[in-house]
């Protein structure tokens, strides 16, 4: 089956929606979140429990600990519910009724992408703020995970008792960096957009009753739940935060947090690089010098950096190697970087020849000539036979 | 469809747009209603034809020329029916001579995707 471009905009549509869901920072909707978690506990035959709708993935956390510890660890089995209701169901079909590759093409344009953009980039950050504050935990925190194929399940070790409001109030201080044990949007949307694509495209059929299941569970999670927290009388629910990128889909910011929770907690990045505060306003301000640029230790924070300076501006303090310089007085320079290599041509604009102009080109290329070739897109000697060249004779 | 072409003989540039002859312009292209071929981003500039006889077509998103061993994506084709000239804001004008072309973006090293360790596993 290939995909007809109606099947292909549905799939836009709808990993486009849900990458809108999980980033916007929307609020979220209580009367949504009420009714979804009520569904999901009767799912299991229990009866609605308190829910505690939380502004970021710390406090989430760290409630989480507390009701660990005074809660029993009689964990609601929703995973397995819902593997036997529908999970299962819909992946029998899958198999059943899509070849691998249509199957494969469909999971890499929905899931795919949503899980890279969601959960890749900010899982981990999240992850290590959190654990870095409140240490490892001797609980079992049951994180609700369906169609993930396992139980959301943290086996850690120990809550410290270290653990106090006034480490609660240092790392509040301290929010530069946010995390989190596991993710809900930001690990769910990609697997609960892929099925809603095959239910919505008629690719599967599910019955009414596993239909009405999946569009109930989907609404809670479209109603701005980031993530939850799953206990036996107990639910923790997470607002979404607000999330930005660059043109290829990467974290970043030049004006506020790229991630930011409703309580102010999140992280500054530019283009898909994490930064602290001071160094973050250091460097989209452009207050460091370009020696203390290049002594910055975090490699990749320092080629960001570099990148958001403009390369042009601080090629002088690189130890460069001129290579060739050709007729037109263009000249290919070499200049190493942390252990890598870079090649940079330093031309006359054609237009304004008394104006250079720095632009790095692939580092196989040996003549400036040839540079020059590879970046307007032709081959050597049809670059010399160009006539807007003639200029320079 | 995805399209690869055989690369002919001029080229020619003017700023960041190159501009190459080929054979034929795709059937699947789609005539455009305009006569500039790239709009400069943050400048609000643009590159358009100001006479000649030109139709400006908007490629397949797959559509590529074959360059140096390597498939670049074509940006837009033209169809100079009589030599037209190519205007700029910033860059000198240009006589461009009946034939096909394709319209590619200049290339650039992109030291951030290409050397940087890739944050996103």
């Amino acid at each position: 089956m290939k995909l007809s471009k109606k099947n292909t905009e549905l799939i836009n549509k709808i990993r486009d929606e849900w990458l809108e869901i999980a980033q916007s920072g929307k609020d979220i909707t209580i009367k949504d979140v009420e009714q979804g978690v009520t569904d999901l506990y009767a799912l299991d035959n229990r009866k609605k429990p308190a829910i505690f709708i939380l502004n970021d993935p710390f406090e989430s956390q760290y409630l989480a600990n507390l009701l660990s510890k005074h809660s029993s660890v009689n964990y609601p089995e929703f995973d397995s519910q819902f593997d036997d209701q529908i999970d299962s169901q819909i992946e029998t079909h899958i198999l059943s009724q899509i070849e691998s590759h249509t199957n494969s093409q469909i999971h890499s344009q929905i899931h795919s992408q949503i899980y890279s953009q969601i959960y890749s980039q900010i899982h981990s950050q999240i992850h290590v703020y959190i654990d870095s504050r409140l240490g490892p935990c001797s609980i079992q925190v049951c994180n609700f995970h369906p169609f993930t194929g396992g139980r959301g399940q943290r086996t850690t070790s120990g809550i410290p008792s270290r653990i106090s409001s006034l480490i609660y109030l240092q790392a509040q201080e301290q929010y530069n960096y946010g995390t989190y044990p596991f993710g809900g949007l930001l690990l769910r949307a990609g697997f609960l957009a892929e099925y809603e694509y095959y239910i919505k495209s008629g690719i599967i059929n599910l019955t009414y009753k596993q239909k009405q299941l999946f569009i109930q569970h989907i609404n809670l999670f479209k109603s701005g739940v980031w993530d939850m927290f799953v206990f036996e009388n107990d639910c923790i629910i997470t607002k979404t935060p607000k999330i930005k990128r660059d043109h290829k889909t990467r974290l970043h910011s030049l004006t506020s947090k790229a991630v930011e929770f409703r309580s102010g907690f999140g992280f500054y990045a530019i283009h898909g690089v994490v930064f602290n505060e001071e160094l973050w306003y250091n460097v989209k301000d452009r207050k460091l010098t370009p020696e203390q640029l290049l002594s910055m230790k975090n490699t990749d924070q320092r080629f960001v950096a570099m990148n958001h300076y403009g390369f042009e501006n601080i090629i002088d303090g690189l130890d460069k190697k001129l290579i060739d310089k050709s007729k037109y007085g263009n000249e290919l320079y070499s200049v190493q970087f942390d252990k890598v290599e870079l090649k940079f041509l330093s031309y006359p604009d054609i237009d304004n020849p008394a104006k250079k102009r720095i632009s790095f080109v692939d580092p196989i290329l040996e003549s400036a000539s040839d540079a020059m070739a590879w970046k307007h897109n032709c081959t050597e000697e049809e670059y010399h036979k160009m006539e807007i060249l003639k200029i320079w004779k | 469809m995805e399209m690869s072409i055989t690369v002919m003989q001029y080229v020619t540039f003017q700023g960041d747009v190159d501009i190459r002859s080929i054979k034929n312009i795709p059937s699947s292209a789609i005539l455009l209603d305009t006569k500039t071929v790239m709009h400069g981003e943050a400048t609000g500039h643009h590159h358009t034809f100001s006479d000649g006889q030109v139709l400006v077509y908007e490629p397949h998103e797959n559509d590529t020329v074959s360059v140096r061993g390597e498939d670049v994506k074509v940006q837009k084709y033209i169809l100079v029916l009589s030599d037209a000239t190519l205007t700029h804001q910033e860059h000198a004008s240009q006589v461009i001579p009946k034939g096909n072309y394709a319209i590619l973006q200049e290339r650039e090293w992109d030291v951030l995707e290409n050397q940087i360790r890739r944050v996103i596993d």
